[in-house]
């Protein structure tokens, strides 16, 4: 394991960090031989990472990333990863692509098969739970379905993107937000199924959305697009609030805290961006190739970005002294 | 899959076989040349992308389409490599590749239809492509390019076969930048230009011509696209042109051509046919008739010189070129304005510019590189002729190089070698200008390109970026544009030129030179552009070449295997006269002037400094209005509203018997009624009536009829000698 740490200058104000970079995963970089990570997801106890490819799920030890056990899945493709609230569970979406698409849910940390949910006729690219027993799927066949995981059933079908969805939150007002393929943030009644408004101002497929942690006002999201944007959206109100275009593709974004926001980019970079005064406050270099994932870990101030030729690396956030 | 270096046995393979003889084509050197996959690895650009280009996947139809389909985007035919390995291989996670079970990939099972794909099915499980995708994701799907195409060569480039039927074997071999020359015959697309006339075989490279005449094949292969002849003679037996007159290298490239395709040739004109021909052609203006013209001792080449040094070829090629240039006041407050003022203004200068016998490359210039006042200084109109500086770009291009760019636009161009580098370069220059009444240098200005979204850096069209720093790049665009090298300023004059006197551009349409649409008379345009330049870029010199050579003099009238012949001149191709030219005829014939706008009465339509003063007459006729391109020929006599008009309306109609008109005035002078109708067929046909048209007017002008119904029957005769196809037509 290489620790490459490069030291970066703390930025006056309101950023309170600076990024420590990285480590690589252990192996030198083979490209074309590894199929790429397409997402990650810290384990709830934080000494985990699993990451999800082609290769089906696989589990490495956090910090130091070593494979520990790799699981199969009942489709090729695997797109995304998202943990039960109670950390219990852990969905897998993905698909055949052009046939099917569904969600197979593991036991965790048994990493046990527990349930298989296809109802879609093309990958499923984003899943939120909604508590511990209902989770939401979004798929690239344009649907997005709700479930019920005691019945196995569908209770819900969400239809009104005219291209795939590419991303599914839940607002603590109990209305879900939809980014897609399609340029488009829709926001709908859960509960009824109801298209409450849709919001156009993006000019190419959104890619990735998340939701702002803060607890106060009003609810806020994040999303990030082929238009080299990431744009912040009050969507229980319609209202965009302000952009950034970055000078790469953002392809995955989270939270950092309650005004900073870091993105994975087509470029392969992290770029930390200070949400509210909409400025770029660092750039690291860290994927070669495509940056498909990023996940700030659940406790300590570090970072996993995942993407092209099965490369996973680790950031650090650092408090500025 | 065991990569296949194929090494040519030599001379084996004979290119071009044709059904019932021999081939010409020249066997290649076959040391050098290899064909199937050169290396073990799979060469994305030059190995993946020609495949994805023959199987269609990336033509505008499908996947190459502006939004591409099913959420599934590749550059048109390929343009970007680079995007098109990231839109394959890295968007939605990659999901169009599986590493570990290549077969899965959906790159495959699409096209294969393992899955339902809107196109059907593309490959099939055993052949070579479905071999070449499968070992290229089996190597890891790289985006790896090991070596630069430079040219494509294509055998046969053309070819002569005897009969309907013939078939050819097509090559294509690649030359590459590392000294590789590569058969890539398998990876290349074969299109017709027209599938009725020669259809492909795409699984063996082979042409079969089934209809006689002159066609193109199309091949592309990665970014290279070249263009193949296949001439079948419209007869079977050999014309002999021996006797036939030529004047100068004109007639030794047309009698080439006519030879090939065994047409026979329409004999030359009488003398007061050339003289109402070349008189309409050079002054759009009818012939006087002179009598002792039939007795056929023309000198047909003094006629020219005094017709290109008249007041009338001033007006009427000014009138052409402003055309050409778009000039037309237009006020709207949506759109860039060019007042009356500057429109007569950039009319002047254009005048004075052939009064002067300037240069075309001299006028080029200075309207390219025009600023000022557009009021005062008439080449900056040409900067308000267009709303913004992307369209002048498509607007410069076309007018200066022939060319039409628009396509780059949005997408490289799919059957030319413009890039969207090529078109927002250029546009970038156009950029900097002011678009008001004033046009001026504006540093701020800038062309935002839609690939970076960044400005555009200027760029010479085919050429390098210009240096970053570089202000005004116009007067970089201008020197290349005008020098002697530029293969498209030179040819895209002379064809129109050639376009104007024959009928029929030698590249047609006169705005679309790319090497997919070749000249009918490569040789021949060539020869017309060098001696064009040769002589000072003087429009005057080509048009005497063009009005003095045999060609040009040739009978419209098709004769023997002549008449289905509308592109090699073995005939004269007839002219429909311009709508301007129609309306200064009939008011020249019946003697009573058309009255435009506020303009002075007796201006002429081709006298009107303004394209956009108002005329309704014109307009019925067809007069374009100058807001898009005017490269289209005119037809009067094809919409019904036209010939209606033309007919019935009062342009005719109400100036037939008009007081003071030519037919009232001969009444008046108590001129006998077949000696009126005499002297309107010398004014409107140059000639007098054939015995036969003797015979049947005498049975309409009867000497003892009252003079009103004798004035009827006249206007009739006139009225029918105006809307004949004869008058309306130059022949």
């Amino acid at each position: 394991m290489i620790d490459q740490i490069k030291c970066w200058p703390t930025r006056a104000g309101l950023g309170l960090f600076s990024v420590l970079i990285a480590s690589l995963p252990g192996t030198s970089l083979l490209i074309g031989q590894e199929p790429p990570v397409t997402d990650i997801a810290f384990a709830p106890d934080g000494e985990s990472l699993i990451a999800c490819s082609q290769k089906g799920l696989q589990v490495f030890s956090w910090p130091k990333l070593k494979l520990q056990s790799t699981v199969k899945v009942s489709f090729a493709n695997l797109h995304c990863l998202e943990f039960s609230p109670d950390g219990n569970q852990l969905a897998v979406g993905g698909g055949n692509p052009s046939e099917t698409g569904g969600i197979e849910i593991f036991s965790w940390p048994e990493n046990q098969s527990k349930i298989k949910l296809f109802h879609h006729d093309d990958s499923v690219m984003s899943v939120f739970w909604q508590g511990n027993h209902i989770l939401v799927a979004a798929s690239l066949d344009r649907l997005l379905t709700r479930w019920d995981l005691k019945t196995k059933k569908t209770v819900k079908i969400y239809q009104g993107h005219s291209r795939g969805v590419s991303s599914v939150c839940l607002l603590n007002n109990g209305e879900m937000v939809t980014a897609g393929h399609d340029q488009s943030v829709r926001v709908w009644d859960i509960e009824s199924g109801k298209l409450i408004r849709t919001l156009n101002q993006h000019t190419k497929p959104i890619n990735s959305m998340a939701a702002w942690p803060g607890s106060t006002g009003k609810p806020m999201v994040a999303t990030a697009a082929g238009d080299r944007t990431i744009r912040f959206w009050q969507p229980t109100i319609g209202r965009m609030m302000r952009y950034i275009r970055l000078e790469s593709e953002p392809l995955d974004i989270a939270w950092i805290n309650e005004s900073q926001i870091i993105a994975s980019c087509v470029d392969g970079q992290a770029r930390l961006v200070d949400a509210e005064n909409v400025t770029v406050l660092r750039t690291l270099p860290v994927i070669q190739g495509w940056a498909y994932a990023i996940a700030p870990h659940p406790n300590d101030q570090t970072i996993a970005i995942a993407g092209s030729d099965g490369q996973i690396h680790r950031m650090r956030l650092q408090k500025n002294k | 899959m065991k990569t296949t270096f194929l090494i040519f046995v030599a001379f084996s393979t004979c290119l071009g076989a044709l059904m019932g003889e021999t081939s010409k084509i020249t066997p290649v050197p076959v040391s050098e040349v290899i064909s199937g996959t050169p290396d073990e690895t799979v060469d994305f650009k030059n190995d993946l992308i020609p495949m994805l280009t023959k199987l269609g996947c990336n033509a505008g139809k499908c996947h190459g389409s502006a939004i591409g389909r099913g959420d599934f985007k590749l550059s048109l035919y390929g343009g970007t490599p680079e995007a098109d390995h990231e839109e394959i291989v890295r968007k939605l996670g990659g999901r169009r590749i599986n590493l570990s079970d290549p077969e899965s990939s959906l790159i495959y099972t699409k096209p294969a239809e393992y899955v339902e794909h809107g196109g059907g099915t593309v490959i099939d499980a055993d052949d070579e492509n479905t071999r070449l995708l499968i070992k290229w994701i089996q190597q890891g799907a790289k985006n790896i390019h090991l070596r630069k195409l430079e040219r494509i060569e294509v055998k046969p480039e053309r070819l002569v076969a005897r009969q309907i039927g013939a078939q050819t074997t097509l090559q294509v071999l690649a030359h590459y930048d590392d000294g590789l020359t590569r058969d890539v015959t398998n990876l290349t697309q074969f299109v017709s230009d027209d599938s009725s006339a020669v259809t492909i075989d795409s699984n063996s490279a082979t042409a079969k011509v089934i209809r006689p005449g002159r066609h193109i094949v199309i091949a592309r292969y990665s970014t290279e696209v070249v263009p193949i002849e296949l001439v079948v003679p419209i007869s079977e037996t050999v014309v002999d042109l021996s006797t036939e007159q030529r004047n100068n290298f004109v007639d030794d490239e047309i009698l080439v051509a006519i030879a090939e395709l065994r047409l026979s040739v329409s004999p030359l004109v009488d003398d007061p046919t050339f003289i109402r021909r070349i008189t309409l052609d050079l002054t759009g203006k009818l012939p006087e008739y002179n009598s002792e013209t039939e007795a056929g001792h023309l000198n047909r080449e003094a006629l020219v010189d005094e017709l290109l040094s008249s007041k009338n070829f001033v007006d009427f090629y000014t009138f052409k070129l402003a055309k050409l240039l778009r000039i037309q006041s237009k006020v709207d407050k949506n759109l860039v304005t060019t007042t009356p003022k500057a429109a007569r203004a950039f009319h002047d200068w254009l005048a004075q510019q052939l009064r002067d016998g300037a240069g075309y490359d001299q006028m080029a210039r200075e309207i390219i590189t025009a600023t000022g006042n557009s009021s005062e200084y008439g080449p900056a109109t040409f900067y308000t002729a267009v709303e913004d500086a992307r369209r002048q770009t498509e607007f410069a291009t076309e007018v200066f190089m022939g060319s039409r760019m628009k396509c780059a636009n949005c997408h490289n161009h799919p059957l030319d070698k413009w890039t969207q580098d090529d078109f927002h370069g250029l546009t970038a220059m156009f950029s900097k200008l002011t678009r008001s009444q004033v046009i001026r240098f504006n540093p701020l200005g800038k062309n935002i390109h839609p690939n970076t979204g960044e400005a555009a850096l200027m760029k010479i069209p085919g050429g390098d970026f210009l240096p970053v720093d570089t202000k005004d790049g116009r007067d970089v665009f201008a020197d290349w544009l005008t020098d002697r090298n530029n293969p498209y300023f030179a040819k895209a004059m002379v064809n129109r030129l050639w376009k104007s006197l024959m009928g029929h551009g030698l590249v047609e349409p006169v705005d679309d030179f790319r090497s997919t649409n070749p000249a009918t008379h490569p040789a021949l345009l060539n020869q017309l552009a060098e001696d064009f330049m040769n002589h000072g870029y003087d429009i005057r010199h080509t048009l005497k070449v063009i009005a003095t050579s045999s060609a040009y003099a040739r009978s419209s009238i098709p004769v023997g295997r002549n008449q289905s012949d509308n592109r090699f001149y073995s005939h004269m191709m007839q002219k429909p006269l311009e709508p301007e030219v129609l309306a200064d005829a009939i008011s020249d014939v019946l003697g009573i002037a058309a009255q435009y706008g506020k303009e002075n009465p007796g201006t002429r339509a081709v006298e009107l400094r303004d394209g956009g003063i108002r005329s309704d007459a014109l307009d019925i006729l067809g007069r374009c209005d100058r807001t898009n391109s005017c490269e289209g020929t005119p037809s009067p006599t094809s919409p019904l509203a036209q010939k209606l008009h033309l007919f019935n309306g009062e342009l005719l109609n109400k100036r037939l018997g008009a007081e003071g008109g030519r037919l009232d005035q001969w009444i008046r002078t108590e001129k006998k009624p077949m000696e009126i109708v005499r002297e309107f067929y010398q004014a409107a046909l140059n000639r007098n009536p054939n015995e036969k048209e003797i015979q049947f007017l005498s049975q309409l002008l009867d000497d003892q009829k009252p003079s009103r119904q004798q004035r009827d029957a006249l206007e009739d005769i006139v009225w029918s000698i105006l809307t004949c196809r004869e008058f309306i037509i130059n022949h």
